[in-house]
């Protein structure tokens, strides 16, 4: 798939193919991230957040291609990781030639700046149970109807989910209010 | 509802802008006022945003495990080391009760699981895995057919009217449908569940239990609508059985009764078979072609082999659909615009093994020599529309291949061949279909390899046949269309002359006739060239014009008339002919006057110095009409009515009308008249032809379309 068809695909909502032709950076992204201290799970975490934020890039903004879709990947990877080893303060940037920042990655740290109260509200939700989790993400973004959500999950009526519903999105409120709280706090 | 969820409801509404004009003016004064309010609006809009971030990151972590699978399958292509047997329990419970509620026992949480008093025989034992693992219940209506699919994938197609009471009577209502699994190493030893059958160890492909009740009751499953279960694997391993579990007093499960896990096939007779690109007979359908003649449809899937075959012909000449496009028929067809658009369709210079399947290979086995292997059951049928699908030759080649394996033995080998990008979104179906389990018809295998031997030469000869046969028909009508194109210029160049001719005689006439009533001498020197050059002039305007000559010679006050009258001939169902000639025959040219129609009919007009004939030929499919009149005067004719003719009767009457020369020359246009509504015929054959074709080929070549494009781009 050429970078023009990924983009407009992800432009009109399809991700699955662009996230699967995306995904052959991987192991060079891995490469990357193991040659500078990180490991197998982390090479993962950073790419998969990396693939997050540019699809929210191309989708959310006037979003050029001006270099190739893997340039963007490997930028955005870099920064992420870079600040992952700054947090952990035992990283000399000068060092490691290969996590030069370039064009691209300047143009995307924005969009990661931006994202980080949505990465702080994702983490909200992941604290919440898995049953709240499902029924937000199927209403919410797989489009089903109340009534079909409450025969899947076995609620006895769609006022119960739609009411459930509610619940759980108070639940992600309060976490995501703690979690900015103890941002601050650091 | 409580006032704070209440309160998330009209902020929800808020932001998605579903408040009426004055509910969202009165929150927007209270935000205003409120900052508390203020602080749960921009919470809550954050949280959204979470959700769709972590609605997105399900995307790509989806994305990741198919990367993982693709290059585990890349892996297991090396090993090929295969085990034995596949685990799985199906335990059947079920219970009574009329409520959509899960009221069957099972409930709890993944922590705690809660088990009903009786299992689904009917005693009390439970073992350990059943304490363990947690259920899902899911709720179905036993009237409808339904499809479900598990939190680690199994896919159970329920079909309706799937259970039974324990007197055997159907079920009626919603029941609920009791499912455990332990699909992974980890969830098995976390169940505790043994891999042993007896004292053998298994290898096990997953283990899952099912249960149904409607509310206390225990239900069975009716055998004759059994419960598909599609279990998901990395890899499908030959071999693997299903076994039924029980449960021993030490609270374990011991595997038994290992049953072969294996459809056998039932043949329906081929030619009943659809094996043609999905949407092919649709679109024919659509378009009001008669999809029951096979024949039809056949001839014109099978003609697309042609694509295929031109690796080994002259690629010059054969364009899309076989079109030739030679600089000659190019101008023709564009003159008319309806058909210039797709004359110009480009030649695709792209391979279309990998993007469609070769219909001369379809063709090769769509035979009655087929007729006892697995292509003629409706599961090859289904597959096919998938191996269209891929456009993959070597995906058809395998089941050809191994017409005396397992149908699903194949899909596997299909599974772990795919190795193309492309293709890889069409895996899952494989799988599915290898997990059926659909093995061969009886008495398979005794000529496969000759089958096989057979297909692949039939489909070489098939294609080159085909490729041939095309090639030869457009070429054919290439030339044809030069001939059209040919004698088409030569009567247009025979009417110019013709009407050259008839000017200058009617010119010559008239002028004679103007200089004898001028009494102007012809070879008189007093006669000044100022005064000859007025004359021709006004003779040669009003020859042109057809218009009445009336001049005044300004030196002797003479004066020249020469008067010009209309005629015109209103002709009955004149629409009703293909093609209709009124002719006008002048006593005094040596051929003849064609009329052109005008709403009033064929309008024209004569000159008082001829006198005129008048001819009529028309023709309707091939059959020829005629009509003439002796001395046609100045008026309306209407109502005039042809009579059908032989063409050598006509003839006739044209030689009693007219010269000799005026007659050979009527009968010169006719021919071509004639000959121009049969090649019309084919010529309109043909553009439908190649319409129908190019519409047909974006059905048939759909996969290639992409490739097209960037190859034209």
């Amino acid at each position: 798939m050429t970078d023009e068809k990924i983009v407009q695909m992800i432009r009109s909502g399809r991700n699955d193919r662009p996230l699967d032709a995306l995904y052959k950076n991987f192991p060079a992204v891995q490469k990357m991230i193991r040659a500078n201290g990180g490991n197998n799970d982390e090479a993962k975490d950073i790419f998969q957040e990396a693939l997050i934020i540019l699809v929210k890039k191309i989708r959310d903004t006037d979003f050029q291609l001006t270099a190739k879709l893997s340039t963007y990947v490997f930028g955005v990877c870099r920064l992420l990781w870079k600040d992952e080893l700054k947090k952990r303060k035992n990283f000399v940037t000068q060092d490691l030639a290969i996590l030069e920042t370039g064009n691209a990655d300047i143009e995307m740290a924005d969009v990661i700046r931006e994202d980080s109260i949505a990465r702080l509200a994702e983490k909200a939700l992941d604290e919440l149970k898995d049953r709240c989790k499902e029924l937000l993400l199927l209403f919410y973004h797989g489009g089903w109807k109340l009534k079909d959500i409450a025969s899947k999950m076995g609620y006895s009526s769609e006022t119960t989910a739609k009411n459930q519903k509610y619940k759980c999105l108070e639940g992600a409120k309060n976490k995501l209010q703690e979690l900015k709280q103890t941002a601050q706090t650091f | 509802m409580r006032t704070e969820l209440e309160l998330i409801e009209r902020i929800e509404k808020y932001l998605s802008n579903e408040l009426s004009a004055a509910d969202k003016k009165a929150f927007e004064e209270e935000l205003a006022a409120d900052t508390s309010l203020q602080e749960q609006v921009q919470l809550q809009q954050e949280t959204m945003k979470g959700i769709e971030r972590a609605s997105l990151r399900k995307q790509v972590s989806d994305a990741g495990g198919r990367f993982r699978w693709r290059k585990n399958l890349r892996n297991w292509g090396l090993g090929g080391i295969v085990v034995l047997v596949v685990v799985a329990a199906i335990l059947l419970y079920n219970t009574l009760g009329h409520s959509a509620q899960n009221d069957s026992g099972y409930g709890g949480d993944a922590a705690n699981p809660q088990l009903p008093v009786l299992n689904e025989s009917g005693d009390s034992i439970w073992s350990r895995a059943d304490s363990v693992l947690p259920a899902h219940v899911f709720i179905l209506t036993t009237s409808k057919d339904t499809v479900i699919e598990t939190k680690d994938g199994i896919v159970l197609s329920v079909p309706a009217n799937g259970f039974l009471y324990a007197d055997g009577g159907a079920v009626k209502g919603t029941i609920q449908l009791v499912v455990k699994e332990a699909l992974d190493a980890a969830s098995i030893i976390k169940a505790g569940l043994s891999t042993m059958s007896g004292d053998r160890p298994l290898e096990t492909g997953g283990m899952f239990f099912i249960d149904a009740r409607q509310g206390d009751q225990i239900l069975k499953i009716n055998q004759a609508n059994a419960i598909s279960a599609a279990i998901p694997s990395d890899t499908i391993k030959p071999g693997m059985m299903l076994f039924a579990g029980e449960r021993t007093v030490k609270g374990d499960i011991d595997w038994r009764n290992p049953t072969q896990i294996r459809n056998s096939l039932v043949t329906v007779d081929i030619h009943k078979l659809n094996f043609y690109p999905p949407g092919y007979l649709d679109s024919l359908k659509a378009w009001e072609y008669n999809i029951n003649d096979k024949k039809f449809t056949d001839s014109l899937y099978y003609s697309f082999a042609a694509e295929f075959g031109r690796a080994t012909v002259d690629s010059v000449d054969s364009g899309v659909g076989g079109v030739i496009i030679t600089q000659e028929n190019k101008q023709v067809y564009q003159a008319d615009t309806s058909i210039g658009d797709f004359l110009d369709i480009p030649r695709y210079d792209i391979n279309y093994d990998h993007c469609a399947i070769n219909p001369a290979s379809v063709k090769a086995f769509w035979q009655d020599k087929f007729q006892n292997t697995f292509i003629a059951t409706r599961q090859f049928e289904e597959r096919m529309k998938y191996i269209h699908m891929s456009g993959d030759q070597e995906i058809l080649d395998l089941y050809i291949n191994n017409l005396d394996k397992d149908l699903s033995y194949v899909d596997s080998l299909v599974v772990n061949s795919i190795k193309r990008e492309a293709l890889y979104p069409l895996v899952p179906k494989f799988q599915e279909f290898a997990g059926r389990r659909d093995g061969n018809v009886k008495g398979s295998g005794k000529s496969a390899a000759k089958l096989a031997e057979y297909f692949r030469n039939k489909t070489a000869l098939f294609t080159e046949q085909i490729s041939k046969a095309q090639r030869e028909f457009w070429t054919q009508q290439a030339s044809l269309d030069e001939t059209f194109f040919k004698r088409q210029s030569e009567y247009i160049q025979d009417s110019i002359k013709r009407m050259n001719k008839n000017f200058q005689q009617e010119y010559e006439l008239n002028l004679k006739e103007a200089r004898r009533q001028l009494d102007i001498k012809f070879y008189t020197v007093s006669i000044t060239t100022t005064g000859w050059k007025n004359v021709d002039r006004y003779v040669e305007e009003s020859v042109r014009t057809q218009t009445t000559l009336d001049y005044t010679d300004p030196q002797t006050g003479k004066k020249a008339v020469i008067r010009y009258e209309p005629v015109s001939f209103g002709i009955e169902d004149a629409a009703s002919f293909d093609r209709l000639s009124v002719y006008l025959i002048p006593d005094q040219l040596s051929s003849y006057i064609k009329l052109n129609a005008s709403n009033a009919g064929y309008s024209g007009k004569l000159n008082e110095l001829m006198k005129y004939n008048l001819a009529v030929v028309g023709y309707k499919n091939d059959t020829s009409f005629f009509y003439s009149m002796k001395n046609v005067s100045s008026q309306h004719y209407a109502g005039i009515k042809l009579s059908s003719i032989s063409e050598r009767n006509l003839m006739q009457q044209l030689n009693m009308l007219a010269s000799g020369a005026q007659a050979k020359d009527i009968g010169k246009e006719q021919d071509f008249l004639r000959f121009e509504i049969k090649d019309k015929r084919r010529q309109n054959d043909n553009r439908n032809r190649i319409l129908l074709r190019e519409q047909v080929f974006r059905v048939i070549f759909a996969a290639c379309l992409p490739e097209i494009d960037s190859a034209t781009k």
